[in-house]
């Protein structure tokens, strides 16, 4: 931390205490502005003050010691407020401070809670929409909703509310403290249900039910508190926009929120469903759906909208282990169901009414069917943004499977020489999963955008298990195979042409490890064809991670020169080793431009573009043989294009436009072939421009941001994308510059230089 | 100022004599400070060594009821305004913490080996204070604190080891009260994140 991050939460922080607590979220999210880490210290310290506020007070002398809450002025005992007067304070929540109170001329016997609105929210838009709301509000009259009787301004002309004084504790620490059982909560949600339909059918929505507003009494009745206060508060309906330009968000507490009120949409008794559903899934399970450790307020508000809670039977497993099988045998059908029907994010699928829910319940506990049904996959599933997480998810739930799995087959192989057969199967079985996760799972998620980091987990969390397998199993070529493969395969991840996690050290190392265990499988001589083809891929990989200028970079390749080139005399009529040959001429064409040999480089890229067109002109040929010709179209248009060849250089990027468009057509969500257009696009508005075609230029180096935009967008952490969108800035802004647009230059200038978005 | 500063463990100087100095400092002579700053220390580390002397008999030190009572020592109340106390307790306080922690580190070395059991300071009334507070952590994270804002560090130190009030502690750190309200509010919580 620097004094700078330092100060910037801190006022951050003596803010967000300014606000009502159930803004604060809200406002610190608003505030940080995206700084995840400063968002962070800031709920820390707000989690911190509330855990222990006063920490210092103890050591204060008491002549010294102050208010414990300073710039709100405490009430004091024996204060009158309206005809009340204050007995004690009892609680202090987001919107101001409680206070039980009784009435000063005696004349009502009993103690009222008194709710005294905090100061800085707007005083006569309150009270004017009390009076318009009193009416309703002082006539629902149920045996479980907490009576409003009075409302009006404190003397400091802070708006304050009476009401019916319960003494009791939240719905679920009472069932906590009680250790109630499944019967006993559900019931009591049930009777909370029928004071929601009570109000619902005076047309009264709650807008904020949360387990501190549900009080039971010793006696076992639930009341509902702050009926229609919340529309009341709600600083939206006031047309006082400031609460959310600052904070995004108005006062509700995100946690119980429903989709609807996050996203500021029309609420309806709808919202209150959802509500009731996430406390009865806490009430439940004792696990909120939404509510993680370490996530923000902001986290919070988009699970809310975009995530789907997991049923609750296995959110109990998760929460409790083995101790919680039996609650979520339980839960699991029925319960899960019904539960996940309340929750749903679309607000006309859920329950119509509390009354249903609470309908629902009963027929489960009487045996009857229940009417909630299963989300439906294509609901589900119907969205891109969702399959793809969708996808994500499930390759973790493989991976972590895999974790476990390989834990026990090591440990297995080590020491059960007797049960020597069953520590082989479960070998087989760990090496298999491994396998699908590295390749199969990894293949599946690899073209979606904003997969850049689950891959690289799956991949190093596989091969560190394949790795380990390796160890023991002894010599096993079919196994070194596989893990070499999967050290190649995480170094493209890591840093590779296309550099998703821009990690080029990494994939050096990565690389290293996967020759070293290539070198040993083809030792024995006659090596087998296949791996000696990989050891020239990574041997080119890793002269193009060295650089031109880095000694051992031209052996590196002149050996993969020499084993491709063995290798397709071996079989000339072979596609795998045409396409081999063409890659390490590629490569050392490359290390040639690098080092300004353009004569070397431009005899390699021409034989190289040959082979690649020979193969594209095959109708056996596949996506990624278009790729490859484009690309080769790219490279040798280049060297064209430096040697003044533009006329030939211009056919080239022509013909690379068009393959990358039809394969992009192909594959509309793949980033690569975007990225590649945009490449292609930039190519051609690089020759447009040193012909002196500057507007053509322009043209098409702004089609070439657009492309690269919207995969950064998608994927934030794809640096390649990042890097090319600063790249096409820097072009368009020396375009600019010749076209004598200072201010447009200027502003491309400084969008080059921003970092991330 | 002509007088050179005493020794530390000088006899009790007279009242005048403080009084005197940090009436000057206030009034603008920087140099009264210099010699203030050894009177003060050695009262209070005079002061300080029959209460740590007492520690095992269940006496509990009271940092801030030692300082106020040095300051009736050397201090002539009639002669200052409200002002000079709120400087005398803020060199004080400075003062109190170094003696709090030298001592602290002296006892822990003693005890090094045997089970650990943390010096900490408790509050006067400890029905108030349900936590006690390890010293030299609160120290060490008060040397941390003053790396990122040195203020805010020092306001700790003049009502944690000096006894200041609010209105005392804007007087000497030159702020308003209010901005020292908010300081210390955010302070507190700091400082239990870090020693939690």
């Amino acid at each position: 931390m620097t004094p700078e991050s330092f100060a910037r939460a801190k006022t951050i922080f003596l803010d967000a205490l300014e606000r009502p607590e159930a803004e604060r979220n809200a406002f610190v999210s608003g505030s940080c502005g995206g700084d995840t880490e400063l968002e962070r210290e800031v709920a820390t310290l707000l989690e911190s003050e509330s855990a222990s506020p006063g920490f210092l007070h103890g050591l204060l002398p008491a002549s010294i010691r102050e208010g414990s809450a300073p710039g709100e002025a405490e009430a004091i005992p024996g204060t009158r407020v309206g005809p009340w007067t204050i007995v004690r304070e009892i609680g202090h929540g987001g919107m101001g401070t409680v206070y039980l109170a009784e009435r000063a001329d005696r004349e009502y016997r009993g103690r009222v809670a008194l709710k005294v609105v905090r100061r800085g929210m707007d005083t006569e838009f309150i009270l004017q929409r009390f009076r318009s709301e009193r009416q309703i509000l002082a006539s629902l009259s149920h045996p479980n909703i907490g009576r409003l009787l009075d409302g009006g301004t404190t003397a400091d002309a802070r708006p304050y509310f009476a009401m019916e004084y319960i003494e009791g504790e939240d719905l679920i620490a009472w069932c906590r403290g009680r250790r109630a059982g499944l019967s006993e909560r559900v019931a009591l949600f049930q009777t909370v249900c029928t004071a929601v339909q009570y109000a619902h059918r005076n047309l009264v929505v709650h807008r904020d039910i949360k387990p501190s507003n549900i009080l039971v009494t010793p006696e076992g009745v639930p009341k509902l508190l702050d009926f229609g206060l919340a529309k009341v508060l709600d600083a939206r309906e006031s047309g006082d926009t400031s609460y959310l330009t600052i904070a995004g968000m108005s006062a509700f507490t995100p946690e119980y929120a429903s989709p609807e009120q996050v996203r500021l949409q029309t609420i309806t008794t709808a919202s209150d469903i959802f509500s009731l559903g996430v406390v009865l899934y806490e009430l439940l399970t004792d696990v909120h759906p939404f509510r993680r450790k370490d996530r923000t307020p902001a986290d919070i508000a988009r699970a809310v909208c975009e995530t789907q809670p997991e049923p609750p039977s296995r959110a109990v497993l998760e929460a409790e282990g083995a101790t919680g099988s039996k609650k979520a045998r339980l839960l699991a059908g029925d319960l899960d169901t019904i539960m996940l029907m309340a929750l749903r994010k679309e607000p006309e699928r859920r329950y119509a009414s509390a009354e249903k829910l609470s309908e629902d319940l009963q027929r489960h506990f009487d045996g009857r069917p229940v009417l909630a049904r299963k989300d439906t996959l294509p609901y589900r599933a119907g969205k891109f943004a969702r399959r793809h997480r969708l996808v994500v998810a499930a390759a973790s739930v493989v991976a972590a499977s895999l974790v476990a799995g390989a834990g026990v087959a090591v440990w297995q192989a080590k020491r059960a020489r007797a049960s020597e057969a069953v520590a082989r199967r479960r070998f087989e079985e760990v090496r298999a999963l491994a396998k699908t996760v590295l390749f199969d799972l990894h293949d599946q998620i690899e073209t979606l955008p904003g997969s850049t980091k689950a891959r690289a987990t799956l991949v190093s969390t596989s091969l560190r298990y394949l790795d380990s397998l390796a160890k023991d199993a002894g010599p096993d070529s079919a196994l070194v195979r596989e893990v070499a493969a999967g050290y190649a395969r995480l170094a493209d991840i890591q840093g590779g042409p296309n550099a998703s996690l821009g990690d080029p050290e990494g994939a050096l190392r990565s690389r290293r490890a996967a020759i070293a265990l290539l070198e040993n499988l083809a030792a024995p001589g006659g090596a087998a064809a296949e791996d000696l083809d990989s050891l020239a891929a990574q041997l080119d990989a890793v002269g193009r991670l060295l650089g031109s200028s880095h000694p051992d970079a031209p052996a590196a390749h002149a050996r993969a020169l020499e084993i491709r080139t063995a290798l397709l005399e071996r079989d000339p009529s072979s596609r795998v080793f045409q396409r081999g040959l063409a890659r390490s001429l590629e490569a050392s064409a490359s290390f040639h431009v690098g080092r300004k040999e353009f004569g070397e480089a431009l005899t390699l890229r021409r034989r190289e573009h040959e082979l690649f067109a020979g193969i594209a002109a095959d109708p056996a040929a596949v996506s990624s043989d278009r790729r490859n010709l484009a690309l080769s179209d790219k490279m040798l248009g280049a060297l064209l294009h430096q040697t003044e060849n533009l006329a030939g250089a211009r056919a080239l990027y022509e013909e690379a436009i068009a393959l990358d468009e039809l394969r992009l057509a192909e594959n509309p969500d793949s980033a690569e072939a975007r990225m590649d257009l945009s490449f292609s696009v930039g190519s051609l508005g690089s020759l447009a421009v040193d012909s002196g075609d500057l507007s053509a230029g322009r043209a098409l180096y702004t089609r070439a941001l657009a492309l690269r935009e919207e995969v950064a967008s998608k994927d934030p952490a794809n640096a390649w994308a990042r890097r090319g969108v600063a790249r096409a800035h820097e072009r368009l802004a020396e375009i600019e510059e010749r076209l004598g647009h200072r201010a447009a230059a200027e502003a491309h200038r400084f969008k080059a230089r921003l970092p991330a978005a | 100022m002509t007088e050179p500063p005493k020794p530390q463990d000088a006899p009790l100087s007279p009242p005048g004599d403080v009084t005197r100095l940090l009436i000057a400092w206030n009034d603008g002579d920087a140099g009264a400070l210099e010699h203030l700053i050894p009177l003060v220390y050695g009262e209070l580390r005079r002061q300080a060594r029959g209460y740590l002397r007492n520690e095992r008999s269940g006496h509990t030190l009271q940092p801030t009821a030692l300082v106020h009572e040095v300051y009736l020592r050397l201090v002539d109340q009639s002669r200052v305004k409200w002002q000079n106390r709120a400087h005398f307790f803020g060199v004080a306080a400075r003062a109190m913490r170094e003696i709090l922690v030298d001592h602290a580190r002296k006892r822990q070395a003693r005890k090094r080996g045997g089970p650990d059991s943390p010096i900490s300071i408790e509050d006067v009334n400890p029905a108030a204070a349900p936590r006690n507070i390890d010293l030299l952590d609160l120290d060490r994270t008060l040397k941390r604190l003053a790396t990122l804002d040195e203020r805010q560090a020092r306001l700790v130190e003049l009502r944690v080891f000096g006894g200041l009030t609010i209105d005392e502690a804007a007087e000497v750190l030159e702020i308003s009260p209010a901005t020292v309200s908010r300081e210390w509010r955010h302070a507190e919580t700091w400082l239990h994140k870090e020693m939690s």
